[in-house]
């Protein structure tokens, strides 16, 4: 913990909606940079593409897209840099990274959607776990 | 032959029916498990002088029979409780010296050592021909007498039960005392020492035999 | 001895005035300081230095639910204990008027169920004009009799007591069980010196083999003779003793014996220190890890309370909770020691039966889609439900409904077979109530064996045996008793013979002034059960067993789901269903007549366990267990109580009702409740009895009402509801202990 938080910087905060948002670019800007390395660490070539992750940090980055606030933006891209920080020092294991950017959270849980069509809440619930 | 031996040991048994009756009748009838303590002493006589788990539960069916309900335990705790009641194979003269504190005083220590060497055993052991063991008593009240050495004879059964007190004795005297057992002769149970009478002082009597002296008085004009 | 007393005991008097001025509760405290070394040695200074206690203080509340009762109004006595007035009934002891005045006397060998005992010394207390310390556990309180509980004099003997009793005491405690709820740790606390004067070697003592329950370490023992007292009392099995004396004194069998008794259990609880312990608990945890949830036992029909011990998602331990009407303070050691069978054979995932005979895990979804497919391909009179004896009528409630929907009433609980009369709750409760069977004085058992049925309820007939020597009459085949019983015949031929009159025991009936008749529901799977019945209606006629006062006739029944599923109306609509069954739903249930099923039948199997039931099954839908789950179940008596869960389901388990309800969804037939609230306002429009929690709600209507059957009795004996004491059901089947227990203690 100590370790990557060293290497993460806390910006100055940002003063307007504006400045947040450059720094969100420039945020996805790096990213993308380490894309190769990291594809390169964790011997990801046989899962993804460079294409596929790039996607899936904007899908991410999309995900609070309605946020306004640039405080919390700060704070969002401070999260950000430190996930960033822990994968490139390796902080992470090759299935950390295939359960949360490659398969993607929604992925785990298998068919999704379709099936579940017309059930009542208390049977999806039911078909998640004992204790709703 | 056999139907001669059958027939006594048919009579033993009403004999022994006989004992357990008179024992009972003893008890009123709600506290019949008071007998334990004659009962076992009865199995106990008859057994050679200890108690096995089988005499026990005899004594406990005798009990039980009776409609009173008494759990084996209640006689094992009973039998363990009392030290008189042996529960391991003792002589057919089990000796038990006194060790208490008079005895102990006048003696008793050497008494047992010489007991023992004697016999060759240790204490609570039995000779090898079953005829001795050596054990340890508790103060029998003859402290006026010490030392002094307890006979259980267990050699005539129940019938011929003997529980003697050899008392003013020597390790000398008690050497002798055992083989006199041994040669089965009868001996006179009470003090050894020939110059006493009972619990009498040694010589005779010492005390009241002249008109008694008054009591000590100061001598109100002396002073 | 709480040791929040023990704690504020060693608060200086001066701070604890501070604190606790609005505090009355903590003001008692003040007067019973503990008394420094000097004032020791000067008692007469310190007598006169003690404030005399002010007698406005408020009145102080009675310890741990001591209960006054006054027989007899004329009986009351009063005692002043440490200055303040406590009324008491005529004939108690010191050491309860001390209770009822809310001063927690130290205490070992006194126990309020045994018989007195008075030999541990160390409930010692000053009396006012007494010469030495009394033990107040063996002195009845005489009418203005002034106790002392907090003077130099009475924690100098207690202190002295506790010296004696650590001086053959190992120093353990790092090792042993008992640690952290140790009655002789607890109370070292407050009087053990932090130093000995003993220099001799401390005795040791060789272990006794007591079974495969209790774990024995008897040099801890300090010879309270608490589980001598309870073996020979409570559980009426005779086998332990005290052998020897003096310092060579040991509790034991003296011959090699283990202690046969379904309640053995129990002397690890009772015993206050770690001389007995619980065998296979032994080292698994520490008391102050566990987390107890306070439920009820599901073993028997009793509905024992008890508390789980559990440790994250592992039943460590179930200890009993005091209830005086039900169990009292004791549990059966089946109740104690099946939890490990909730560890052990669980079924952990939906499985299907493939075209091999395998089972194959599947998914929830998967599996419901089978079994609603299957259910709509039969007709709705081939479709049976049966629940377990295990259930809780929430699921009981949601099979019910969901089977109706289907078309079917073919829906019972395993226990009752074909019983059929539940409109009348008389019928099937033990109406006299358990606490009430004390006040009979005339006991005739009907092809029941209450030892094995229901031990705690046995408990109850052989306390009132013990204290007011009633009559026991049994009928059935030979069987064991721990208490005196006349065995009067083995089939309903002795039966018809007293009803008629015709024999000896029916005069002892007559003129019993309580009589209780218990019928066992072994009998319920009986051809004749109507005609047994009606006889035993015209004996409890001929005996005034009910009256409004009384009633005296009781069914014992065998298992806990029994009595809310005929409340609920789980009965079958026709006798041989099973055998025509084409889709058949259990739940839970393993011991129904599985070979009856036929061949074709699509059998599903929901439930805790893989038992009996699995071995038929085609899909096994995983449940949660009675420590799992949140449930309602009504005991014998007819007292609702509730489970509580202790740790979380195994693996992709689900409770009961959840899985009826989602079925009932997939196979269209959508119950309308999707929460515990909502399905016990369902229960509400059948039994709303079993909303009721924690009370017995007796049964309205006499069983007088029913009409006379016209049935003959047949000549075949009664049969024995229950072979094995130890496995009965699902979970202690699973059991290892149960299984080492019906290996060990049932050989003859």
């Amino acid at each position: 913990m100590s370790f990557s938080l060293r290497s993460v910087k806390v910006p100055p905060n940002s003063a307007s909606l504006e400045e947040a948002r450059s720094r969100v670019f420039d945020f996805f800007r790096e990213a993308c940079r380490s894309i190769p390395s990291v594809i390169d660490m964790y011997n990801l070539d046989d899962v993804v593409t460079v294409s596929r992750l790039r996607s899936t940090i904007a899908s991410e980055i999309r995900k609070n897209s309605h946020i306004t606030d640039p405080k919390v933006i700060d704070m969002l891209l401070f999260k950000g840099t430190e996930e960033l920080n822990n994968v490139l020092e390796h902080a992470k294991q090759r299935h950390h990274l295939i359960g949360q950017y490659v398969v993607g959270r929604q992925g785990l849980i298998q068919d999704i959607g379709t099936k579940d069509q017309g059930i009542s809440n208390f049977l999806k619930n039911f078909y998640t776990s004992n204790y709703f | 032959m056999l139907a001669r031996l059958a027939a006594s040991r048919f009579l033993e048994i009403r004999q022994v029916f006989r004992q357990v009756k008179k024992i009972l009748s003893h008890y009123p009838s709600n506290y019949k498990q008071s007998a334990v303590i004659p009962l076992l002493d009865l199995a106990q006589q008859q057994h050679g002088g200890w108690l096995p788990v089988s005499a026990m539960n005899a004594s406990c069916n005798i009990l039980f029979n009776k409609i009173i309900e008494v759990a084996p335990i209640r006689v094992y705790e009973v039998a363990t409780f009392y030290s008189m009641f042996n529960r391991s194979k003792v002589g057919k003269y089990h000796l038990l010296v006194c060790g208490t504190t008079p005895c102990m005083i006048r003696g008793a220590r050497e008494i047992e050592d010489a007991l023992l060497k004697h016999l060759g055993v240790k204490r609570n052991e039995v000779t090898k021909d079953g005829l001795f063991s050596v054990g340890e008593t508790e103060c029998m009240g003859c402290c006026v007498n010490a030392p002094m050495i307890t006979v259980a004879d267990y050699s005539n059964g129940s019938e011929g039960y003997t529980y003697n007190y050899y008392e003013d004795i020597t390790p000398k005297r008690v050497v002798e005392i055992v083989e006199l057992l041994r040669k089965g002769e009868k001996l006179p149970p009470g003090t050894q020492n020939p110059g006493r009478i009972k619990s009498g002082p040694e010589g005779g009597n010492t005390t009241l035999l002249s008109e008694p002296k008054p009591p000590p008085c100061r001598d109100l004009d002396a002073c | 001895m709480g040791l929040g007393l023990l704690a504020s005991k060693a608060l200086k008097p001066t701070a604890s005035r501070l604190l606790s001025s609005q505090n009355p509760r903590s003001l008692l405290f003040l007067s019973r300081t503990v008394t420094s070394t000097p004032e020791l040695q000067k008692p007469e200074q310190a007598a006169q230095a003690q404030p005399e206690p002010t007698p406005d203080l408020p009145p102080r509340t009675p310890l741990a639910g001591a209960r006054v009762h006054f027989p007899n109004p004329d009986d009351a006595i009063e005692v002043f204990v440490d200055g303040y007035p406590v009324k008491i009934p005529k004939g108690m002891t010191v050491l309860q008027a001390c209770e009822v005045a809310g001063v927690d006397i130290p205490r070992f060998c006194y126990h309020s169920r045994l018989s007195i005992a008075g030999n541990c010394r160390m409930c010692l207390v000053e009396v006012e004009k007494s010469p030495k310390p009394v033990a107040s556990c063996a002195m009845p309180a005489l009418p203005g009799m002034k106790i002392k509980t907090d003077t130099p004099i009475a924690k100098k003997a207690r202190e002295g007591v506790m010296e004696f009793l650590l001086m053959n005491h190992p120093l353990d405690c790092p090792i042993c069980d008992q640690g952290g709820e140790c009655d002789l740790q607890d109370q070292s606390m407050a009087f053990g010196s932090d130093r000995g004067r003993f220099t001799e070697m401390k005795r040791s003592v060789v272990d006794k083999n007591l079974g495969p329950l209790v774990k024995t370490v008897m040099t801890r023992c300090i010879q309270c003779t608490r589980c001598v007292r309870f073996a020979t009392e409570v559980a009426g099995v005779q086998d332990l003793g005290m052998l020897g004396r003096g310092s060579g004194e040991e509790i034991g069998t003296y011959v090699e014996k283990l202690m046969t008794s379904e309640l053995s259990g129990n002397v690890i609880d009772i015993c206050p220190v770690g001389a007995l312990t619980s065998k296979p608990f032994a080292f698994k945890a520490r008391n102050w890890e566990l987390k107890g949830t306070e439920t009820i036992d599901v073993t028997d029909a009793v509905g024992s309370n008890i508390r789980i011990d559990s440790r994250g998602p592992e039943v460590m331990r179930i200890i009993p909770r005091l209830n005086e009407d039900i169990n009292e303070e004791w549990i059966s050691d089946k109740t104690r020691f099946c939890y490990d069978g909730l560890k052990r054979q669980r079924l952990n995932d939906p499985m299907i039966r493939g075209a091999d005979g395998r089972f194959k895990p599947v998914s929830w979804r998967d599996a419901l889609a089978v079994v609603a497919e299957i259910a709509h391909q039969v007709k709705p009179e081939e479709i049976v439900g049966v629940a377990g004896q295990l259930s809780d009528a929430e699921s009981m409630m949601a099979l019910k409904d969901f089977l109706n929907k289907l078309g079917s009433n073919n829906v019972w609980c395993e226990k009752n077979g074909m019983f059929h009369d539940a409109d009348l709750r008389s019928g099937y409760l033990m109406n006299t109530s358990i606490s009430d069977l004390e006040k009979a004085d005339v006991f005739l058992l009907v092809g029941t064996q209450p030892r094995v049925e229901a031990a705690m309820v046995n408990a109850r007939i052989r306390k009132t045996v013990r204290a007011t020597h009633a009559k026991v009459g049994y009928i059935g085949p030979p069987a064991d008793f721990n208490y005196d019983h006349e065995h009067l015949g083995t089939g309903p031929q002795t039966l018809k013979e007293i009803a008629e009159g015709r024999h000896s025991f029916s005069s002892a009936l007559s003129n019993a002034k309580n009589p209780v008749i218990i019928v066992g529901a072994g009998l319920f799977n009986r051809k004749d059960k109507d005609a047994i019945f009606s006889a035993v209606e015209a004996i409890a006629k001929s005996a005034k067993a009910v009256r409004p006062d009384w009633n005296g006739l009781n069914v014992l029944l065998l298992s806990a789901g029994q009595a809310a599923a005929l409340d609920l109306g789980l009965v079958p609509e026709s006798e041989n269903c099973l055998e025509s069954a084409k889709f058949v739903y259990l739940m839970g249930a393993d011991d129904v007549n599985l070979e009856n099923i036929p061949k074709d039948a699509f059998v599903v199997y929901q439930g805790h366990h893989g038992d009996q039931g699995v071995y038929r099954a085609n899909v096994v839908l995983p449940a949660a267990a009675f420590s799992e789950k949140e449930g309602t179940y009504e005991n014998t008596e007819g007292c609702t109580q509730q489970t509580v869960p202790a740790v979380p389901t195994v693996g992709d388990a689900r409770d009961d009702w959840k899985i009826i309800r989602a079925l009932s969804e997939v196979a269209g037939v959508r119950l309308p409740y999707d929460t515990l609230t909502a399905i016990r306002s369902r229960i509400k429009t059948v039994a709303p009895n079993l909303l009721h929690v924690d009370e017995r709600e007796p049964a309205t209507f006499s069983t007088s009402l029913k009409p006379q059957s016209n049935q003959e009795l047949s000549s075949e004996p009664f049969g024995t509801a229950i072979e094995n004491f130890y496995m009965t059901d699902s979970i202690t089947r699973a059991s290892k202990i149960m299984a080492q227990c019906s290996a060990l203690l049932l050989k003859k």
